[in-house]
């Protein structure tokens, strides 16, 4: 099970989002790090197939990227998303598990199952617009599992998480990505050393680091803002 | 000896519990290929189509046979200012997705943004198609005599669409419903404040409809190819 990532790039006119990114992410919780506008949403949205390279390949067991196989394996979580207000949580999901190619029982089945996990049991009949933040964010994480993904992408998946459901959260995650591969991004540091075994790190459009983060480096969020010092030119 | 037969089972399930599967979910995974096919996903589509649109749709072909009933062919032009309304369907559908936010979620599932599009606006599509052809049909001869009178139908349905289309695709959030709203009003005003101007119904205006016809359905092939074209990958802002 390996997602490979061979020199993705983005540019936009004269601006490279993303600059020649290579990596091989296997099995466990892979923390994507940055600042605001350092790439990880566009960098994210080419894992998913949803935005073309310039350049470069992302191929997952050897299907490439936004076809219908690679799809088929993959959950996401975008930064911001939409509702369509007449929908319960669980008509959304069962909507989304539509979209998946989940089968009506095996849907419903699902469904049902995720909703447990997200604590959504009591809300899961209520249309989606009397949500909070945060059981939205919860229906968002359960809609990226729908179909079991292979390749789990999370764009700032604890934004509007109270503590107890960050920490819930991350021991989903953590327990998740024994088996899958999981790629989550967020400027959060505290979200990601507890839970991803793998750093990546992000500044403008280029990996500044990769690998894992041990005590021996010393606080990772100190050597994170050490980097940012100054901001963007 | 049935009897004692199940008897001697049940007794036995009392007395020996089964424990619990391992792994069971794991193990099903493993031939677990069974997918939505593409015709239940269309199927499923359907289903999603809000009931309204049928109903909208519905209502217009309906007044549009009363209408043609009552008509003459000085004010046919009524008709030709209804059917815009009919696109508002359409239009409405197309741009579901992006007015309510929901296109980064659609564009990253196995039946993708693209597929979702095919399946819903081909089959409203159809319908309207439909409804088209039996309000020409329905409408009493004199005033529709010929295919070429067709064309007074089509080409409003058709500009609105492409018209529609080609707006969409440059907006987002809460202007597509505007868009939605807004295109079909300006058709129908455009076909009433024309035919005020010239005598567009008379039949010295053949040659006027027949290339309105023409400019409208290359646009509209046009507009929709692009149109799903940007259903393929999310457009950076």
């Amino acid at each position: 099970m390996e997602l490979k990532i061979d020199r993705v790039t983005k540019q936009y006119g004269s601006k490279i989002a993303v600059d020649r990114i290579s990596l091989t992410l296997g099995r466990g919780v892979h923390g994507l790090l940055g600042e605001n506008g350092a790439g990880k949403t566009t960098f994210m949205r080419m894992i998913c197939g949803i935005l073309a390279p310039t350049g470069g390949s992302i191929s997952f067991d050897g299907m490439e990227a936004a076809t219908e196989g690679y799809r088929s394996v993959l959950g996401y979580l975008p930064q911001d998303f939409g509702y369509y207000p007449d929908f319960t949580g669980k008509d959304f999901l069962l909507y989304m598990a539509a979209l998946k190619g989940l089968p009506k029982r095996r849907a419903g089945e699902k469904a049902k199952e995720l909703i447990e996990m997200t604590a959504l049991k009591e809300a899961a009949g209520n249309k989606i617009k009397t949500y909070s933040g945060g059981m939205r964010q919860r229906l968002g994480i359960a809609q990226a599992l729908l179909n079991d993904p292979d390749i789990l992408v999370l764009d700032e998946p604890t934004a509007g998480l109270d503590p107890k459901e960050r920490v819930r959260f991350r021991e989903v995650i953590q327990e998740y990505g024994k088996k899958h591969i999981v790629l989550l991004s967020t400027h959060i540091v505290s979200d990601i050393e507890h839970v991803a075994g793998n750093i990546l790190m992000m500044k403008r459009g280029q990996l500044i680091y990769r690998g894992p983060w041990g005590e021996e480096k010393g606080d990772l969020e100190q050597f994170y803002l050490k980097q940012f010092e100054g901001g963007e030119e | 000896m049935r009897w004692k037969k199940k008897q001697i089972k049940q007794e036995f399930i009392k007395l020996y519990e089964a424990p619990e599967p391992l792994g069971k979910q794991e193990f099903l995974k493993q031939f677990d290929t069974c997918y939505l096919s593409m015709g239940q996903f269309m199927w499923q589509q359907l289903l999603y189509i809000k009931k309204w649109m049928w109903l909208f749709s519905a209502g217009i072909f309906f007044l549009g046979t009363m209408l043609g009933r009552n008509l003459d062919r000085e004010t046919v032009w009524v008709i030709s200012a209804l059917i815009p309304f009919l696109a508002l369907t359409f239009l409405t559908e197309s741009g579901r997705s992006k007015i309510y936010g929901m296109e980064e979620l659609e564009y990253a599932t196995r039946f993708s943004l693209k597929s979702l599009m095919l399946a819903r606006l081909g089959v409203l599509g159809l319908f309207h198609g439909v409804i088209l052809l039996l309000l020409f049909l329905c409408i009493p001869q004199g005033f529709f005599p010929g295919p070429k009178d067709l064309m007074y139908v089509l080409v409003p349905y058709f500009l609105t669409v492409s018209l529609g289309l080609s707006l969409l695709r440059r907006f987002r959030g809460r202007e597509v419903l505007y868009i939605s709203l807004g295109v079909p009003a300006f058709v129908s005003l455009l076909v009433a404040v024309a035919n005020q101007m010239y005598p567009l119904y008379s039949r010295s205006m053949v040659k006027f409809w027949g290339l309105a016809g023409l400019f409208v359905m290359i646009f509209t092939v046009k507009e929709t190819i692009l149109f799903f074209r940007q259903t393929e990958e999310f457009v950076w802002n």
